[in-house]
């Protein structure tokens, strides 16, 4: 069986002042051993809520009922509190999109790490886990390592917070990193440092990587498989490279025309016409209806993700036509 | 507040449609309603004082010195809430005392945000050394502890009901001037002013018809939740006995009246503080709704 | 924060702090009427001894010279003679003031004992029964006015149950001699417990009563700081650490919390300098408010002058203490 964390039928609704939000609304999937897989779509598709249901962060009154989550073929849904809580930081492992807002601003950086390591070791000997400590702020690139395990986050710089909050994510040596949207707070040049640095990790540590972002670019450069999301929705997944090549489902194919490609710098940017449907008033049919050129009558009907090869799927009419 | 890049006309109508979906969601919070309510009684309590007190509350008479309730034994039809010392209906006295409190509240701070909203106005919008002479003053007489500064002041001037007010609002104003001092600053640089001054609009101008009727909201929660504060802190004052002048009944001083009976008429102490309790939490409660309908920044 | 910002902050005090006094001599000079003729009221003084009186008091002199030379006096801690008392004002002044800040901090305590537990299990359990109790308490302590209260209390504990004393600081036949001017130190010092119980039975209502409406407010406070701590990011990311909710709830967000909490409580304590004018007064406690009102009513305005320039200036130093203990606990502002 070559799934690591498998997701089936998963909703997370959030009850507001003007409706039920369906921020997530009937998601398989997959993340393999070892790989990076790409989440993509806008903000408000539901990426990040997606995996905060999966570790059980969702707060009330959101409310998450899934037909199973297996990680390692255990179903998380059925755990108990401690038990989910033993398998976040250390199995399963996240960073935030901000290192800024994500990282306690009232405590050293050396109490944010160790605290880790002692939630999941009980009885770890205070030096050997601040020895620890020190030994992941250098395996993320910190300089003088050492001397900043006493600095506040505040005090480094916005790349360097970042590697921070990797080193405390992976301090436990996780199987499984969800990096949540980890360049967008960051400066262009030091975007694709952190991600280079999540990659070496990812080798170096054997483990999986979802990589959830809004820039389709980065997944195309750095994820071996990718799933879009629309509106709360897996609208198409597949291997990164043929997704790229031929797009199936009209929302990937405007986001890679919306998209500026060194290849093609004369080409004209397209962006997709009309805004993302109101949360509280999804339809049955498909959510891209109204923003979709290729729309027919039977659009308004549900649709589901359609297997168009082994590897592929898209939530689209259309997808009966590529196979 | 209101919006930042819309053009001069479409900001005011915003403004409006804004104003009347707060009214909405105060409306929809049941609690302050009915607060807001219980508000109104009091005022109609002290408007109509005359023909609801069923006695003269100014009348001694010696043989219902500290009579009991009208449900107590030794109790009497009319005089429902018991006597004090002198012999004076308690309930009547009460229903005088609403006035005095309501009439200082409203008056302190009615003066109180008029006087801070024009100098927050000056401060915020000229700048410079107005702003600083009038932050100077804000910032002395914030070093005052509020009750301090008044008790102080009334000592000096004597009791009366013109010198409480004085004294309140001596200090009061700062609390007002402070809020529409940060938001004519947040104010001035917005688009609809540049747009006013770009104009030629007059300084006065732009103060009174383009900032003020955008900064109100905030202005007129504060002074609600104030007024909370001043009837405390009136009835404070005439329970010391710095406050309106005897006869004249406060509720302060009714309570304080029944201090020196607590051991064989509990009424005279109890009933009026339980007045200023019910309409200090009335005014508290409403005032509450209004802030999380007008200004969420302030709610919470 | 550094020295040399230390020494900024405490500068821009003094501006404060000589309008203060400036806005305290005001209070006395521009009171209408002759202050000679008020201070001695119908006493049967002559002319010759009221004329003495002015010399001694400085009023023939210009307003400008007499406000320097009751500035000069003020920092020697000079504030004349009290007529009622036949002594320095500030000796009264000093003997009451032990027993005012023994009560203070005493409320203080217990303010906060009850209120930073109760905002933080409020926060914790929004919207659950223990919130809604705890709201609208909060809501009726900041709306109780405290003479009231306190009467209340009196009533209740004392009258009709017998189990605490009406008023006063100890009880007949407990008193010991005064060290520290602190009843519960110096009991303590002379190794009475039966002495200390009871000057604690003693507080206990003055205190309760003193403390209320702090505690509402404070609770209040320390509900919504909670409530904003526990919804940012680096709550969810210490959750994904697999930290337990302990942990979470009691170091991550309220340690970010009890910053403004603990601002709030440093500024409130100062507030509580009004209300124990009062709260004194219901409970006969022997304390500087207490004698400030006394000496209201006797028109001792020497010592009315002297009391509302320290309470205004305690207030002051507590407020700036706030900001120190903001930046103390702020690791961001500590730059």
């Amino acid at each position: 069986m070559s799934q690591l964390l498998g997701i089936r039928g998963l909703r997370t609704t959030f009850p507001t002042r003007h409706g039920l939000v369906r921020a997530v609304d009937g998601i398989d999937l997959d993340v393999r051993p070892g790989e990076c897989l790409g989440v993509v779509g806008e903000s408000g598709s539901g990426k990040s809520v997606t995996f905060l249901s999966v570790l059980g962060l969702v707060r009330p009154p959101g409310k998450v009922e899934a037909e199973a989550i297996t990680f390692q073929g255990r179903n998380l849904l059925s755990l108990a509190p401690t038990e989910i809580r033993a398998i976040r930081g250390r199995d399963i492992a996240v960073t935030m999109q901000d290192a800024l807002t994500a990282l306690n601003p009232a405590f050293t950086v050396e109490t944010q790490i160790v605290e880790t390591i002692e939630a999941h070791e009980p009885g770890i000997a205070k030096g050997e886990a601040r020895a620890r400590a020190i030994e992941m702020l250098r395996l993320v690139g910190i300089p003088d390592a050492e001397r900043r395990l006493a600095s506040y986050p505040h005090q480094f710089s916005g790349g360097m917070r970042q590697r921070v909050m990797v080193a405390i994510a992976l301090a436990c040596r996780p199987k499984l990193l969800i990096a949540d949207e980890p360049t967008t707070a960051l400066d262009v040049t030091i975007q694709s440092q952190v991600l280079d640095l999540i990659d070496d990790m990812r080798v170096r540590l054997g483990m999986s990587v979802v990589l959830i972002t809004h820039d389709l670019g980065i997944v195309a450069e750095r994820c071996d498989r990718v799933a879009v999301m629309y509106a709360g929705q897996v609208v198409e997944t597949g291997p990164t490279a043929e997704v790229v090549a031929a797009p199936i489902h009209p929302y990937t194919r405007g986001l890679l025309r919306s998209m500026p490609s060194l290849a093609h710098l004369d080409e004209p940017l397209v962006p997709i016409d009309g805004t993302v449907p109101d949360p509280t008033r999804l339809s049955d049919g498909c959510r891209f209806l109204p923003r979709c050129p290729h729309a027919v009558e039977v659009c308004a009907r549900p649709v589901g993700l359609r297997a168009v090869t082994a590897e592929r799927a898209a939530r689209c009419i259309l997808a009966e036509v590529a196979r | 507040m209101s919006s930042v890049d819309a053009a001069l006309p479409a900001a005011r109508s915003q403004e409006e449609s804004i104003l009347s979906g707060n009214l909405r969601d105060f409306l929809a919070n049941r609690m302050s309603v009915a607060a807001a309510v219980v508000c109104l009684a009091f005022c109609l309590i002290a408007i109509f004082a005359p023909l609801l007190a069923p006695q003269n509350p100014y009348e001694t008479d010696l043989l219902r010195r500290l009579q009991p309730p009208a449900w107590m034994e030794g109790g009497e039809r009319g005089f429902w809430l018991g006597c004090d010392a002198l012999g004076r209906d308690v309930l009547s006295r009460m229903i005088y005392g609403t006035r005095v409190s309501i009439m200082i509240g409203v008056a302190v701070v009615l003066l109180a945000t008029v006087i801070g909203t024009t100098l927050g106005l000056l401060a915020g919008y000229l700048r410079g050394p107005v702003d600083m002479v009038i932050a100077r003053v804000c910032d002395i007489l914030l070093g005052f502890p509020y009750l301090i500064f008044a008790i102080g002041l009334m000592a000096m001037m004597g009791p009366g009901l013109q010198n409480i007010i004085l004294a309140l609002c001596y200090k009061e104003w700062v609390l007002p001037c402070r809020v529409v001092r940060a938001e004519t600053l947040a104010a001035r640089e917005q688009d609809y002013v540049e747009a006013a001054r770009a104009l030629g609009a007059s300084r006065w101008h732009i103060m009174r018809r383009e900032i003020l009727p955008n900064i109100l909201s905030p202005v007129i929660v504060v002074a609600t939740f104030r007024m909370a504060y001043i009837i405390i802190a009136e009835a404070s004052l005439s329970f010391l006995g710095l406050g309106v002048q005897p006869p004249t009944a406060s509720w302060g001083s009714l309570v304080a009246d029944g201090r020196a009976f607590l051991l064989d008429a509990w009424w005279v102490s109890t009933f009026p503080g339980l007045a200023i309790l019910a309409l200090v939490l009335a005014i508290n409660v409403a005032s509450q709704g209004l802030r999380d309908a007008f200004d969420p920044r302030l709610s919470r | 924060m550094s020295p040399l910002r230390l020494a900024e902050r405490l500068l821009q005090l003094i501006p404060v702090l000589l309008g203060i006094s400036v806005i305290v001599f005001a209070m006395m000079a521009l009171t209408p009427g002759d202050p000679v003729q008020i201070m001695l009221g119908d006493s049967l003084a002559d002319q010759a001894q009221r004329d003495s009186l002015r010399r001694d008091m400085g009023l023939d002199l210009p307003v400008v010279e007499r406000f320097f030379r009751f500035l000069g006096n003020a920092l020697t801690g000079n504030f004349g003679l009290s007529f009622f008392h036949r002594r320095p004002v500030m000796d009264v002044i000093l003997e009451r003031l032990p027993a005012t800040i023994e009560l203070t901090l005493v409320a203080m305590f217990i303010a906060i004992a009850v209120a930073v537990p109760l905002g933080v299990i409020a926060a914790v359990r929004r919207n659950s029964l223990l919130d809604r109790i705890a709201t609208i308490g909060s809501m009726l302590g900041v709306s109780m006015p405290g003479f009231w209260f306190g009467i209340l209390l009196i009533l209740l504990f004392a009258v009709n149950l017998h189990l605490l004393p009406v008023s006063g600081r100890i009880g007949f036949g407990h008193e010991v001699k005064m060290v520290t001017g602190f009843v519960l130190i110096d009991t303590l010092m002379a190794g009475r417990l039966d002495s200390f119980l009871d000057a604690l039975r003693h507080m206990l209502l003055p205190a309760v009563t003193l403390g209320l409406a702090m505690s509402a407010l404070l609770m209040r406070v320390t509900r919504t700081s909670m409530l904003e701590a526990l919804s940012q990011d680096y709550v969810t990311f210490a959750e994904a650490k697999g930290l337990s909710r302990v942990r979470v709830v009691g170091r991550h967000a309220l340690k970010n919390a009890l910053i403004p909490t603990v601002t709030v409580a440093a500024i409130e304590t100062g507030s509580l300098l009004g209300g124990n004018m009062i709260i004194e007064t219901v409970f006969g406690w022997p304390g500087l408010g207490r004698l400030v009102v006394e000496a209201i009513f006797s028109r001792n305005y020497p010592l009315v002058q002297a009391a509302v320039l320290i309470y205004a200036t305690t207030y002051v130093l507590l407020n700036f203490l706030a900001d120190l203990l903001y930046t103390v606990l702020n690791p961001k502002v500590r730059l």
